[in-house]
This record gives C-alpha cells, sequence and structure tokens, in this order.
C-alpha cells in the first residue's frame, strides 16, 4: 500500500512539469545569424526556415525568412525579433554565425560572451567573418537554404581547396581565450547585391547574379581584426595547420608552362629545435595536367619533378610566412604554442616580448617531402603535332 | 534473505567511483592544477589502494553484518557517535549529488524546470526504489551500469579521432604545487565514500572467494574510465574551453557523432551521468536507512520518506545558485568526505587489536 | 439392504432434480436387485451395453468378488460412498449399485473432445504440428510421448466446487526441485472457488495478479513447449478443459525464444534474437522518443527532418501527445475488432484501417504522416509476441514513457526506464527473478538469451530451478 502511495505520488509530480515543452508548431527553427553594428547597437539577423509541405510542388514562398532585431546587447537584439516573428526563436540547429567586419576590428568578445554563455545554443556552428552586410537575405539556388548552402561550401572548399578554412564557434573561443593563439576566420562576401538577390527569381537564371563567395582567411592579433590572406597564403595556412585534406599545387615547369599536382595526403609538423621552428611537411599526390614534354616513364623525371615541386613549395611558404610575419605581425601559424607546449624553458625566456623581437626574427626552417604516386591515366605526353 | 551476484555489488562501487566525473571531479582541479589534470587523476587512484585495501580489511571483520552494526560491536556505546558522524558524511555526499545532478538537469537540459522539481521526481524515484529492497538495487544499478558502460564506449570511441594529445602539453611544467592536495581532493570524493556500500555485508555476496578481487577489478575499470573521461575532455576540448564551462565533460560530448548520421546525442550519452547520480542517491538512502532499525517496512518507507525530505530541502537551503555550490564543491566537500580516511583507519586499527587481544 | 442402495437412488434424483439424462436401471440376477446408474449425455451408450451389461449379463453369482472378477471394462473404481458416487457420475463413469457401501465405477466416457489439431496460436514453420486439445488425458499423453521416463511425475488435484475441474502438476523429479513443487502445492491448496474453467483463472489465483503486468507463466500451446521447459526443471500445469499448458515460473527472456530457435543453427539463431530485442526496445520506446525528440530535443534530429517534420505538422491543431495517444488508441481498436471478428470480415477492418485511419486522416490535417509511420512501426513490433498477454503488457509501460516524455523529454523517458527496471528486477515469482539470466547474471544462461552459443556448448540448467545442473555432455568429434 505504501509503495503504491509513492508510487502516485511519484505520477502527480510527473504532471506538474511540461515546462520546456514547445511544440513544432510553437519554434521557428533558426538557422543562421548575421551580427552587424550600427551606430552602437548591434543589429541581429536571423534566419529562419520556412517550413513547405514537400507534396507542394509550386513553390511561392521564400524558403526562408530574415528577422532582424535591434538591441544594445546581442541576447536584446535576439528578443527584439519577437516584435517581427510569430514563433520563438530556436537556435540549436544554427549552422552558421556571420560576424560583420566591423564588430571584428572593433571587439569580438562581446559576441563571444553572448554565444558561450547560452546553454540553448550549440557550439558547433561555423563563424565567418562577414565582408559586406545582408550576406544571409541572398536566395542560393540547389539549396534553399543559404545557410546549408554555406555550410556545405565552406566543406567543400575544405576537401576540395583549402583556400578557406572550417572553424566551429569553440576552436574560435578556443583561440580567443588561450593567450599563446591567434584567431583566424574564414570570411564570406557578397558579388552583385541588389534587390533581385533577395527574391526567388535569382535563381531563375542559370547565371545567378547575386550570390556568395567564400573569401579567403582572416586574420586577427590580440582578438582584433587585421586584415586577409591571399589564396595563396590561405592554402599554406591551411597546410601548415594540417587543415588540408586535399587541394592543388601549380609550378611552372619550363617557360610558361605548368605542372598540377593534387595533393591527396598532407601531413605538417612543427617542432622547435636549438630556438628555431622546423617544419616538416610530407605530402603526397597526383598529376593531374602537366603542358611539359617530360616522360613520366621515367624514375629520374618522377623525382625531378617531385624536387621541383618541393623546391617551389619550400620557397613559396618561406615567402608567405614572410610575408605574413612582416606585414601583420600576427602568430597564426602557433608558433609560441608549439614553443609553449615543447620547449618551456625556452618560452619562459620569450613570451614577455614575443611579438616586439622573437616573432619576426625566429628561424623558421622547412623541410618538404612531396611524394608522386600515381600519374594518372596515361604514361605518353599528350604533344603538339609538329 | 536472496544472495546478492558479486557483479551486482562491484556495480554499485563503480557507480560510485565513477559518478562524481560530472561536474565535481575537474571542477575541483581544473583551475589549481591546469593540464596536468590526468596526472591527479592517476595520483588520486593511486591513493585510494589505501582505503580500498582498508575497505576490504573491515570487510572480512564479522562478515554477516552491515558497517553500522559493525561499528557497534566494535565500539559499543562510542560506535553511536561514529555511526552518526558517517551518517553524516552521507547525508552531505547526498545533497551534493542531489544538487549536481539538478543544476546539470536544469542547466543543459531543462532550462525552465524548476530545481525542486527535478529533485523530487528523482528522490521519489530512489526512496521508491528502496522499497523494493535492496536486491532490486543492486539488480538494477547492474543493468544500468551495462547501459553506463555501452553509452561511455560509443562516446570514447567516436571522440578518439577528435583527441589531439598536444593539449596536454606541457607535462608538469605549469600549476605543480597543488597536484598532490587535487589529487588527495579527488581520491576523497572518488573513492573513500565507498565505505558506504559496507552496509552490504560481504555474507550476503553470492561468492564470498571472488569478493575482493572483483573489488580490485572493478576499482580498475573504474580507474580507468575516471581516467579516460578526464583524459578525452582535456585533450578534445583544451585547458581553455575546459576552464570557462560548467560542465566540460558534457560539452565534449557535443562532439559526439556515431556512424556519421547520428549527431547531436550528448543529451542521450549524457544519461550516463545522471543515471550514476540517481543509483549513488539511492545507496546513500539505503545506506542511512539500514541505520534505522525497524522490521516494520511501512516505517522504513517514512523513515526514508524524511531522508528525501531533508536532502531536499537542505538542498534547496544551502545552494541558493550556481556560485555557493562551486564555492563548496571546491572549498568544503572534499574535506568533509577526507574525514572518511580517518573512521577507516579507527576501524581498521581497532579491528587487528581485537584480533591481537583475542590470540 | 434393498433401501440403503433405493435411498442413494432417492437421494441422487432429488439432487439432481429428476434429470433426464441421469438412467437408472434396475438389474435383477439370481434374487439380487443391482442398480446400473449412469449419465446419459456424457457416457458413450455403445460400451455401456457393450461391455457393462454384457457382462453382467453373463453373470451367473452376484457378488461383489465374482462382478469384479467378470466385468469387461479395462478401468474400474470401487467406491463405497456417495460423494465418489456422484463425482463418478459427472465424469461419465457408470456406477453399479451392488450392496451397501459396495459399489463399483466402471470407465464409460463418451469422447466429448475433438482430435488432436494443429496449434492456432503460436506457429512455426516447422517443427511438431500437434497441440494440446481440451482433454487433459489426451494432454498428458502427447507431453508423455515426449518424455518417456519414469521420472515424469504428475501430481492431480480437484479444484473448483462447482466445477470439479482436474488439475495436473507436471515435473520430472530428478530435475525439478523439491521446493518449487511443494510452493505450488501449498499454492493450489489454498485455492478455495467456485470454479477453474480456464487456465488464466489458476494462474492469477496463484501468483501477485497485478505485481507485474507481463506474463510470468507461459501459455502453451504446444506440447513441444512444455516438454522443453519440463526438461529444463520448469513446472507444467495441466487444467481439464483447456488446451494451454501454463509453464511456471517464466521469465522475460522465455518470451523471446520460438520453437523454430531449435531448427536453426545458432548464429541465424542469434541474429534472430537480437532482431527481437531490438523490436522489443522499438515498440516499447519508439512512440515516448519520438514525442521527447519532437517536442523537448529537437536537435538531435538532423535539421533537413526537422524542416520536414515542421512542414508536415504545420497544420496538426492536437499536441505530439495528443496525436500519438489517438493514433495508438486507433491503432488498438483495430487490434481488437481483429481479435473479435470472424476471418470473413477482417479484410473490412483492414480496408478501413489503412484507409481510413491512414490516408484520411492525414489528409484532414489531423495527424501527421510521420506519426503514421511511429505507430505503424510500433504496432507491428508489438505483434511479433505470440503470447497476447506480453503485448497487453507492453502497451501499459509504452504509455507510461509517452507520459514521462511529455512531461520532461528525454530525461522523462530515462526515469520512466528506471522506474520500469524496477518493477521487472524486484519482481520474482516462485523463486525466479523476471529479469533472471541478465539479473542477476548467470553468464551459463546467457549462452541462451540475446545470443545464442552452439547447441554444444550450452551445457548447464539455470541453477535456481534445479539442482541436477548439467544437461549436455556432447562431446565434440571429429573424423
Amino acid at each position: 500500500m505504501n509503495k503504491k502511495i509513492i508510487l502516485i505520488l511519484f505520477f502527480i509530480f510527473l504532471l506538474t512539469g511540461c515546462y520546456d515543452n514547445k511544440e513544432l508548431n510553437e519554434i521557428a527553427i533558426l538557422t543562421a545569424t548575421e551580427i552587424e553594428k550600427v551606430d552602437d547597437q548591434y543589429v541581429v539577423k536571423s534566419q529562419v526556415v520556412n517550413p513547405q509541405a514537400p507534396d507542394k510542388t509550386t513553390i511561392t514562398q521564400s524558403p526562408f525568412i530574415i528577422y532582424t532585431g535591434t538591441g544594445k546587447t546581442i541576447q536584446e537584439a535576439y528578443r527584439n525579433t519577437t516584435t517581427e516573428s510569430p514563433k520563438f526563436l530556436y537556435s540549436n540547429h544554427m549552422q552558421i554565425l556571420i560576424i560583420n567586419e566591423k564588430i571584428a576590428k572593433e571587439n569580438i568578445s562581446e559576441v563571444i560572451d553572448f554565444y558561450i554563455r547560452n546553454p540553448a545554443i550549440r557550439t558547433d556552428f561555423y563563424v565567418l567573418i562577414g565582408k559586406n552586410e545582408n550576406i544571409l537575405d541572398i536566395i542560393t539556388p540547389i539549396e534553399s537554404l543559404s545557410s546549408s548552402s554555406i555550410k556545405e561550401t565552406l566543406e567543400n572548399n575544405k576537401k576540395y581547396l583549402g583556400s578557406s578554412a572550417t572553424v566551429t564557434f569553440d576552436e574560435f573561443v578556443n583561440m580567443y581565450l588561450n593567450k599563446n593563439l591567434e584567431i583566424a576566420l574564414p570570411s564570406i562576401e557578397i558579388i552583385n547585391h541588389d534587390e533581385e538577390g533577395e527574391k526567388l527569381e535569382n535563381t531563375e537564371e542559370s547565371q545567378v547574379k547575386s550570390k556568395y563567395k567564400l573569401g579567403n582567411i582572416a586574420i586577427f592579433k590580440d582578438n582584433k581584426l587585421q586584415g586577409y590572406l591571399t589564396k595563396d597564403e590561405s592554402i599554406t595556412y591551411n597546410i601548415l595547420k594540417n587543415n588540408i585534406q586535399n587541394t592543388i599545387l601549380t609550378y611552372e615547369c619550363e617557360d610558361k608552362k605548368y605542372i598540377t599536382i593534387e595533393i591527396i595526403k598532407s601531413s605538417a609538423s612543427t617542432k622547435i629545435t636549438n630556438k628555431e621552428i622546423t617544419i616538416d611537411i610530407n605530402m603526397s599526390g597526383n598529376i593531374n595536367e602537366s603542358h611539359c614534354n617530360i616522360d613520366i616513364k621515367e624514375k629520374d623525371n618522377i623525382k625531378k619533378i617531385e624536387k621541383l615541386f618541393e623546391n617551389k613549395l619550400e620557397e613559396s611558404i618561406q615567402k608567405d610566412i614572410n610575408n605574413i610575419r612582416n606585414n601583420y605581425n600576427s602568430d597564426i601559424f602557433n608558433f609560441l604554442d608549439t614553443i609553449y607546449k615543447y620547449d618551456y624553458n625556452t618560452y619562459q625566456n620569450i613570451k614577455n616580448n614575443w611579438y616586439e623581437e622573437t616573432y619576426k626574427k625566429i628561424k623558421v626552417n622547412i623541410n618538404t617531402n612531396i611524394s608522386i604516386i600515381t600519374k594518372g591515366n596515361i604514361l605518353e605526353v599528350i604533344d603538339e603535332k609538329n | 534473505m536472496k544472495k546478492i551476484n558479486n557483479l551486482e555489488l562491484a556495480s554499485l562501487i563503480f557507480i560510485q567511483m565513477v559518478t562524481m566525473d560530472l561536474g565535481i571531479n575537474i571542477n575541483i582541479i581544473k583551475n589549481s592544477t591546469g593540464v596536468n589534470g590526468w596526472i591527479v587523476i592517476i595520483l588520486s587512484f593511486i591513493i585510494g589502494i589505501i582505503p580500498l585495501s582498508l575497505y576490504m580489511y573491515i570487510s572480512n571483520f564479522s562478515t554477516t553484518h552491515p558497517l553500522n552494526e559493525k561499528i557497534n560491536i566494535l565500539f559499543k556505546k562510542a560506535g553511536k557517535i561514529i555511526n552518526f558522524l558517517i551518517s553524516i558524511i552521507a547525508l552531505v555526499i547526498g545533497i551534493f549529488l542531489l544538487y549536481n545532478s539538478n543544476n546539470f538537469i536544469t542547466s543543459q537540459l531543462l532550462y525552465r524546470t524548476s530545481q525542486i522539481m527535478i529533485g523530487i521526481i528523482l528522490l521519489t524515484l530512489a526512496i521508491y526504489h528502496n522499497s523494493k529492497g535492496i536486491n532490486s538495487i543492486t539488480k538494477v544499478s547492474f543493468l544500468l551500469l551495462i547501459i553506463n558502460f555501452t553509452l561511455f564506449l560509443l562516446s570514447f570511441f567516436s571522440l578518439s579521432s577528435n583527441i589531439n594529445i598536444s593539449n596536454l602539453l606541457p607535462v608538469l611544467k605549469e600549476n605543480t604545487d597543488n597536484i598532490f592536495l587535487s589529487a588527495l581532493k579527488l581520491s576523497s570524493i572518488n573513492i573513500f565514500p565507498i565505505i558506504i556500500t559496507l552496509s552490504i555485508p560481504k555474507s550476503l555476496v553470492s561468492s564470498e572467494n571472488t569478493y575482493n578481487k572483483d573489488i580490485i577489478k572493478t576499482y580498475i575499470l573504474a580507474f580507468i574510465v575516471s581516467f579516460l573521461v578526464i583524459f578525452t575532455t582535456y585533450s578534445v576540448l583544451g585547458i581553455e574551453l575546459v576552464k570557462i564551462f560548467e560542465y566540460p565533460e558534457y560539452m565534449v560530448l557535443k562532439k559526439v557523432t556515431l556512424w556519421g548520421f547520428l549527431q547531436r546525442i550528448e543529451n542521450i550519452v549524457a544519461n550516463q551521468w545522471i543515471i550514476g547520480n540517481y543509483i549513488y542517491l539511492t545507496l546513500i538512502i539505503y545506506y542511512l536507512s539500514t541505520n534505522f532499525k525497524s522490521k516494520n517496512n511501512t516505517q522504513k518507507n517514512i523513515f526514508n520518506i524524511i531522508i528525501g525530505i531533508l536532502i531536499i530541502t537542505i538542498t534547496n537551503v544551502i545552494f541558493k545558485n550556481n556560485t555557493i555550490y562551486y564555492n563548496y564543491v571546491q572549498t568544503i566537500f572534499p574535506y568533509i568526505t577526507m574525514v572518511l580516511i580517518i573512521f577507516y583507519v579507527i576501524i581498521s586499527i581497532k579491528i587487528y587489536i581485537d584480533q591481537k587481544i583475542k590470540h | 439392504m434393498v433401501n440403503s442402495m433405493q435411498n442413494i437412488i432417492n437421494k441422487l434424483k432429488k439432487e439432481t432434480n429428476n434429470q433426464d439424462g441421469i438412467i437408472y436401471r434396475r438389474k435383477k440376477i439370481l434374487y439380487k436387485n443391482i442398480y446400473i446408474i449412469f449419465n446419459e449425455t456424457i457416457i458413450s451408450s455403445d460400451s455401456v451395453s457393450d461391455f457393462v451389461i454384457r457382462s453382467l449379463n453373463k453373470i451367473k453369482i452376484p457378488t461383489y468378488q465374482n462382478i469384479i472378477n467378470k466385468i469387461s471394462n479395462f478401468k474400474y473404481k470401487e467406491i463405497t460412498n456417495y460423494k465418489d458416487i456422484c463425482y463418478y457420475l459427472n465424469s461419465g463413469f457408470t456406477i453399479i449399485l451392488i450392496s451397501k457401501n459396495k459399489y463399483i465405477a466402471l470407465e464409460t466416457r463418451k469422447n466429448l473432445s475433438r482430435s488432436i489439431t494443429t496449434p492456432t496460436t503460436e506457429n512455426t514453420p516447422r517443427g511438431a504440428l500437434d497441440a494440446f486439445t481440451e482433454n487433459i488425458e489426451i494432454n498428458i499423453g502427447l507431453i508423455k510421448r515426449r518424455i518417456k521416463s519414469n521420472n515424469l511425475w504428475i501430481k492431480k488435484y480437484c479444484l473448483g466446487k462447482y466445477t470439479d475441474t482436474q488439475v495436473a502438476v507436471l515435473y520430472i523429479n530428478t530435475i525439478a526441485k523439491e521446493e518449487l513443487i511443494n510452493k505450488i502445492d501449498k499454492l493450489l491448496k489454498k485455492i478455495n472457488i467456485d470454479g477453474i474453467i480456464a487456465s488464466g483463472i489458476l494462474r492469477n489465483l496463484i501468483e501477485k495478479e497485478n505485481k507485474n503486468p507481463f506474463p510470468n507463466t507461459i501459455s502453451a500451446e504446444k506440447p513441444y513447449t512444455a516438454a522443453r521447459y519440463l526438461l529444463l526443471g520448469n513446472a507444467i500445469i495441466l487444467v481439464d478443459n483447456d488446451p494451454f499448458a501454463l509453464v511456471l515460473p517464466a521469465t522475460l527472456n522465455d518470451n523471446f525464444i520460438s520453437e523454430e530457435d531449435d531448427y536453426n543453427k545458432s548464429i541465424n539463431v542469434s541474429i534472430t534474437r537480437i532482431i527481437r530485442y531490438i523490436t522489443f526496445a522499438i515498440t516499447l520506446l519508439t512512440p515516448g522518443i519520438y514525442i521527447a525528440l519532437i517536442t523537448y530535443n529537437q536537435e538531435i534530429i538532423p535539421t533537413e527532418l526537422l524542416i520536414s517534420i515542421a512542414a508536415q505538422r504545420k497544420n496538426v491543431p492536437f499536441s505530439t501527445f495528443a496525436e500519438c495517444l489517438l493514433m495508438i488508441f486507433a491503432f488498438e481498436i483495430l487490434r481488437e475488432s481483429d481479435l473479435k471478428l470472424p476471418s470473413f470480415a477482417s479484410s473490412a477492418i483492414s480496408i478501413v484501417g489503412a484507409l481510413i485511419l491512414g490516408e484520411a486522416a492525414v489528409n484532414a490535417g489531423i495527424v501527421s504522416p510521420i506519426m503514421i509511420i511511429i505507430v505503424a512501426i510500433t504496432a507491428i513490433s508489438s505483434l511479433i509476441f505470440s503470447e497476447p498477454e506480453f503485448t497487453n503488457a507492453l502497451r501499459i509501460y509504452r504509455i507510461a514513457f509517452m507520459i514521462g516524455a511529455a512531461i520532461l523529454g528525454l530525461y522523462g523517458v530515462l526515469i520512466v526506464f528506471i522506474l520500469f527496471l524496477i518493477n521487472l528486477s524486484s519482481y520474482d515469482f516462485l523463486g525466479m527473478p523476471y529479469l533472471s539470466p541478465f539479473a542477476p547474471p548467470d553468464f551459463n544462461r546467457l549462452k541462451d538469451s540475446i545470443i545464442k552459443f552452439p547447441t554444444k556448448s550450452i551445457t548447464k540448467r539455470n541453477p535456481i530451478l534445479t539442482d541436477n545442473i548439467t544437461k549436455n555432455k556432447t562431446e565434440d568429434y571429429y573424423e
């Protein structure tokens, strides 16, 4: 009898619940956010899915809707969207956060604080720097949601080119918090932004007029945006950070003639030996295109190509590192972190005036090792018919 | 009385040693020892060998009696004070456990539900469980442990691709002063409280021969699991993120992806912690109710309900918000449980002396 | 002397309100009147006239001993009192009253039971096709055919004030523990009820009925199943006039074992068993987890799927919980009507079910298509268990899981799951823990649970049921 009373009590307590119940009809699925700043006020643009029944073939409504809110803090701006939105914003499915470069140049910590503090928001969305405003407004073909479109573009770029980077929010926070690391984020911009781009008609032509385009990597120093790398520097950055899955390298073999190698495996390790940074890069790849008359049936020729690429790559990486050191003076390659982890005593000596003295001067040795494993379908050279 | 399988008893001990992994272990060590957390946990389990061996020594004494009766036999009237003190410590552990799980659930799963309600539900279930007897507690703990372990393995193997060993470097360069103290603290909250399990006398266990062996195996397994939790959390998140999150062990589960398509399943995987908290809480109520000698089941249930009300009231009176709670977790809680080592030692010495006198 | 026999007849006539069916025939042999009494409705007139009357005709001297010797019926009982007369008369015996307190009962029963037919509830593609009938003697015979040992012991009871139902407890005395048989004996002797007309009534009387909604006995329709459990040390209860044998005690795991498993290789059986256990989890948890995911933990659903579900649910006015309850209720109605209706009407039911509940409800915007899928998979999964009680018990816990999920999301599902485990694990029937091979863990018997080991390696019986542990000593033999 007593047990039954306990059991009944148990179910009575259960019945008082339901505070957190949110039906799908009551929530708006937030997939992306863009944060801008206008006159000291945050402008938060939330991209919300407009779910449409799959069997309705004629799409008359936009696949997503942008709600805009302004406020002194980001939370306030979010909540102010309730003046426009009929449903509560549900942000666990957020895929993309675009931070406008104005904020990145001023103070990025306020953005971080909001997102890391809020348990209702996950930390696995991608963070990008927006070079212009209203990037999320664009309606894109193929993927109807521009957020999924951007996400997949980022991931594809990582897989096949490596000129951009995928940085999730917690990695971003880690870079922000760790005193030895500098922030590097991918960027995004809009080409031909006009009113048409926000309409469904934008997707009706094969040559889409308004579209977004991934920019190169944005680099920070002391948590403030310094500038953007070039495409080659971005690839170098990704090679050194081991972010690359697959990329291509193109170098001149003869005058105005080029060979392209597709890198399918790449690993870089940064070490500190005798107060010098040593970077070992191991790559393997395929010859994808060759304009030169090289007989690849011969072993020596393969070696020659490998040697050529190793030297050129070494050269270009060395050049890129020096450029970045001189132009931005930002340690995006985590040299200080490497020293901290592998040579703590040196770190103690240099940490106080790292940027003032050591960073620009420290010697960087680069060893590259490229092995060409397959040579494409053909062995012969496709020669010009003379 | 029905016998209890060795594995079932082992599962209780295992859950006691592993449950504090959520929210308490890392919070105690993360600020004082930095990236050396994984060394601290190894050390803590080495320290824990002492109470463990004393535990096995005590369990051999008068095997038919539970802990409180053993103490009464050994110390006569003074035994009541010792029993009272151990009960108070058990109550404190219960209070911290309840707040920990409440806080975890309300901060991560159900933001708008009130903490008291969640606590009442968990406690009611624990009291109901107690009314079914110790056999039911051990059986359920064994079954839940299997689920726990499966979830743990799934999450660990899924996370193993994200492990970045360099996040654990440099080894023993910074924050080295507090390592030993932190290890003692961890040991005191993870391992010392297993004395509560002595409330299940050895004679109740189905094969007494393998009792010690099974407990040692459990200890090693618990060590591996605790170590892997801290190791994975630190090496996946990095020390900076570990420091800012309230529940870094939970945050790391957000990265779990199974077979490519099951993503964002941290709320399913995190059930391993809630299950652990629940079983531990049930065990504490069981221990406290063994002090209440009554053959009448109704009276015993009423006693359990009073304990439950006590725990939930104290929890809500003491911990008004997270900050107070974390303050207490770091400053008071380990020292309270550390007192248990005194009882281990006193009881063992008394048993030793008594046996010397007899011969 | 004559008077006392006449008294008996008068008493009988009075008690039965001079029923037509009971025939009293007086026969005079030499100087002596003897009476033949039988109940026309339950005796076979052939055997009465062929054996009883004809044998009596041949008798010259009507002494008690002489009659017993000359009678050609193979089965007779010497009885002395009125109570026995009534019992045997009602059981289809022919009673001969010879002199005071010297009566005999001769077996002349009419065959009122149907012949042995194929099973209707336990269908397996292979295996023996005989099933129990309503006749307890035939049923015992069917088991005895399979277990020819002297050690198959049978204890008989007569239960029920009006029905006087024969109940037989069968066990193999060298395997089953005496303790178990004594417990059953005690339980059966305590029964004091007007009538037992089904084995289910008996089962409900000897157990704590509602402590565990899951069945803790197996209703075996096939002698095969009965024999299988007898060999494991269980006891079987047969009830006259009931074609189902009760196997007791049973555990949860027994519901996952089918006769078909004995015909297949253990590796294939293992996969089938895993599927059965997964189905068990599906049918128990799917609606609950669906509600939890849709109303609390939407993050677990992949974004594209969530958008699609949101689009489907856009016009549904009910809460997910109400929607789910509605559909489950509709399914239960379908199942119930399908059970009760004769087979010619069942196609109508399926058309109505599929069209109205499936298509039309979606088109009318009452439920979302995804909910139809959820309920359909739950329903299909629940039907793989042959024991209807099992399916019914699953229904209770399924709804408990739904309530838990509707109130606290995944946390609620966990809470109800723990409650489910507490209730199942704390239950034991006749000393057998309900979750037996799993908790308390018994590695020998785990070999025949979720995974089945090769038959040669399953060598032990359950120590809870028997002291005679070893059951299989087959050795590997390779050329």
